[in-house]
């Protein structure tokens, strides 16, 4: 036999190139752990993903700690992570915790993230949206930013205790390498928006930074929470009069350079909605939905966005809340914010389903005066029924339609 | 007895006729008769499963096409098997219906691969075990499976086409871990060489196996790293002991029962003890 058989070790190469390219990962394995500690950081709500997270997060302190040793860093000189977008942080676990700072001391080194002064320069647009709120003008906080050395990778809440006890410096490791904020939240992003655990909210907040970071110069003179909506709510107006909104299903799930070639091809007034619509896209997220579902939660009035940082509470529950507005009921402001609030922890407290909130706000409307929609009827809706943009060869369809429903209803009666 | 987390254990190879559904619904028996609840999940459109349990094929509504669906709500349709026997394994068949699931999948579904896994955390099954049959190809059920996994075997008849097939699905599994960002992975708990004939020159020449006196031996002509076993180990897995070919599996099948009730006693069962012991223990450690 002149040829020569192929064995099985020849068979497993494939096995064995692919083995041997997992073990080369494994070897950047911190960047992995860091990687998931930001996915976790930006999508766990769950105590277990919390423990989770606490766990791996500990694992890292006490590896740079190894590695680099702890120093102390002046306060003024950390913010928090702007990119970060849960930030709740209930008032009095502020306090609770500073209290047990100042009685025992700090445990764990807060972990750290040296910025490069060029990235600094660069990251400055996007910040000073998020950070210093507390700062009245520009100025003010851009003399903050000028000190700022590091952001915040774990220990915000040892950190704003820490300030609350009056300290100016704090006990830090650094993380070492150069890190890209962005495309980290991108890619957590990526991977698990279509877990039902991103609030609606932060998903909106995310979604602004990211089409900002990839498209700079959509920041314009108007804060982009209220510009990117509006130019997205164009977009899909716009499709819609094109008659090509239906077409953006089927686009979510084609590649990359087909989503743009349609993009390129649908007639866009400006190249600001074609860059806006090309980042949800990359995401696989409809337009349509965003715009209808996520970007309106950037509109909710400070009390509701609150709750939501407090409480998660989510947004089908908050769209009945927001039905309390002061107009409506015919209240102060500071009224129907109150009736919000109080209604909201009720909701919260007593873990009320949908149905349930939804009789509770009925019954509060009700209360000042406003009495409930009625339902429908059949006949309504059949009175309700347009037939003026039929086509002619609808018609007999119509008539036909409506004929065997007659037909129907005098089966149904007593004769 | 309730263990601390469920084991998902998806039966995975991209060769047909490896014995995937025989495995399905053996090691299914062998770990409900242990007294942990089992689920199994038929995710082949082939629906062969029913013929092992004795079943009539299911209308959409009440099969896996119905759980992958956009407007599933968490009321798995399951269905108890072998109930004169046991009381705690339920199945949802696959079949047909599937095909539409596969359309959904690999072209509406946001979710796409990740659609079982998200059902899974959304409206979690209430079972020790949940043992998920896969079809030969992997795309796009054999993604869907393997994330929604939290371990996985991998049948394989020790034939050259098929060692091929358990090459590429190692090279396919660490992809997919990567593509799907699936963490922790599923763990691979082994390959088992299945349906294996002894007296088959290839089968004893891929295994390096024989049998003298009755025993299985090392077939001490070949060289060893030219053995399937011994590539499986290379790859830091686990290869288990070999699983006979056997006509009364599929005797057993025309009852719609697994062997170890239509034959109490029968050897060739025995030869799944060590794969039933590794989940045993898996369950028991968690």
């Amino acid at each position: 036999m002149a040829r020569q058989k192929i064995g099985l070790s020849a068979t497993f190469q494939t096995a064995n190139q692919s083995q041997a390219s997992v073990i080369e990962e494994l070897e950047g394995r911190n960047e992995e752990l860091e990687a998931e500690i930001a996915r976790l950081k930006v999508t766990t709500t769950s105590d277990t993903g919390k423990v989770e997270l606490e766990a791996k997060l500990q694992q890292l302190a006490a590896s740079l700690e190894q590695s680099g040793g702890s120093q102390d860093v002046p306060l003024n000189e950390i913010t928090r992570n702007p990119f970060q977008p849960r930030t709740i942080f209930p008032k009095d676990e502020i306090l609770a915790f500073a209290n047990i700072l100042s009685e025992e001391g700090q445990h764990t080194p807060i972990i750290l993230i040296p910025l490069a002064p060029e990235t600094k320069d660069q990251l400055w647009e996007q910040v000073k949206l998020v950070l210093f709120s507390d700062l009245p003008t520009e100025a003010d906080k851009r003399a903050a930013w000028a000190n700022i050395r590091y952001f915040i990778f774990d220990g915000e809440r040892r950190y704003r205790s820490q300030a609350l006890l009056g300290a100016t410096k704090i006990r830090a490791v650094l993380r070492s390498g150069a890190i890209d904020f962005l495309r980290i939240q991108g890619e957590a992003l990526t991977t698990t928006l279509h877990r039902k655990d991103l609030h609606e909210l932060n998903l909106a907040t995310c979604l602004v930074q990211q089409i900002l970071y990839t498209h700079p110069e959509i920041a314009g003179e108007d804060s982009p929470e209220s510009t990117i909506p509006k130019i997205l709510e164009a977009a899909i107006n716009r499709l819609n009069y094109l008659d090509k909104a239906k077409e953006l299903r089927a686009i979510l799930n084609v590649s990359a350079e087909a989503q743009t070639a349609w993009l390129a091809d649908a007639d866009f007034k400006s190249k600001t909605e074609r860059q806006i619509l090309e980042v949800l896209l990359k995401f696989r997220l409809h337009p349509g939905s965003i715009d209808s579902n996520v970007f309106p939660t950037l509109k909710l009035p400070d009390d509701l966005k609150q709750l939501i940082q407090t409480t998660g509470l989510e947004i089908s529950k908050l769209n009945e809340l927001k039905k309390l507005s002061a107009e409506r009921l015919q209240l102060s402001e500071a009224e129907a914010v109150d009736l919000r609030r109080q209604l909201g922890s009720v909701m919260v407290q007593e873990k009320l389903k949908l149905s349930e909130v939804k009789t509770l706000i009925e019954k509060a409307l009700f209360e000042h005066g406003i009495q409930p929609k009625k339902k429908k009827t059949a006949a309504d809706q059949i009175r309700g029924l347009k037939f003026d943009k039929l086509k002619l060869e609808e018609m007999n369809d119509v008539r036909s339609a409506l004929e065997q429903k007659l037909v129907e209803l005098q089966a149904m009666q007593p004769t | 007895m309730k263990v601390k987390e469920q084991v998902r254990l998806s039966i995975q190879s991209n060769a047909g006729g490896s014995g995937k559904t025989t495995m399905t619904v053996h090691l299914a028996y062998a770990i409900a008769a242990k007294g942990y609840t089992v689920t199994i999940l038929e995710l082949d459109q082939s629906g062969s499963i029913k013929r092992f349990v004795g079943l009539p094929p299911v209308p959409k509504e009440r099969s896996m096409a119905a759980v992958l669906d956009k407007d599933f709500h968490g009321e798995y349709p399951l269905i108890q098997i072998w109930t004169e026997h046991l009381k705690n394994v339920t199945l949802i068949q696959g079949g047909a219906s599937l095909e539409e699931s596969i359309q959904l999948i690999i072209s509406t579904l946001a979710s796409k691969y990740h659609v079982l896994a998200h059902t899974f955390a959304d409206y979690p099954l209430d079972a020790d075990v949940v043992i998920i049959d896969t079809p030969a190809s992997l795309e796009p059920m054999g993604k869907v499976a393997l994330a929604a996994a939290t371990h996985l075997l991998i049948p394989i008849k020790p034939e050259y086409k098929d060692s091929d097939g358990a090459s590429e699905l190692v090279a396919w599994y660490n992809e997919t871990v990567r593509e799907l960002r699936l963490r922790p992975k599923p763990e691979i708990i082994g390959f088992v060489p299945t349906r294996v004939d002894l007296d088959f020159g290839p089968h004893k020449m891929i295994l390096g196996l024989e049998r003298q006196k009755g025993k299985v031996v090392r077939k001490s002509n070949i060289a060893e790293e030219e053995t399937l076993p011994y590539q499986i180990h290379q790859l830091g897995y686990t290869c288990f002991p070999i699983v006979r070919e056997s006509s009364e599996y599929i005797n057993a099948s025309g009852y719609g029962l697994p062997l170890q009730v239509y034959r109490p006693g029968n050897k060739a069962i025995q030869d799944l003890d060590p794969v039933v012991r590794r989940i045993l223990a898996i369950l028991e450690d968690k």
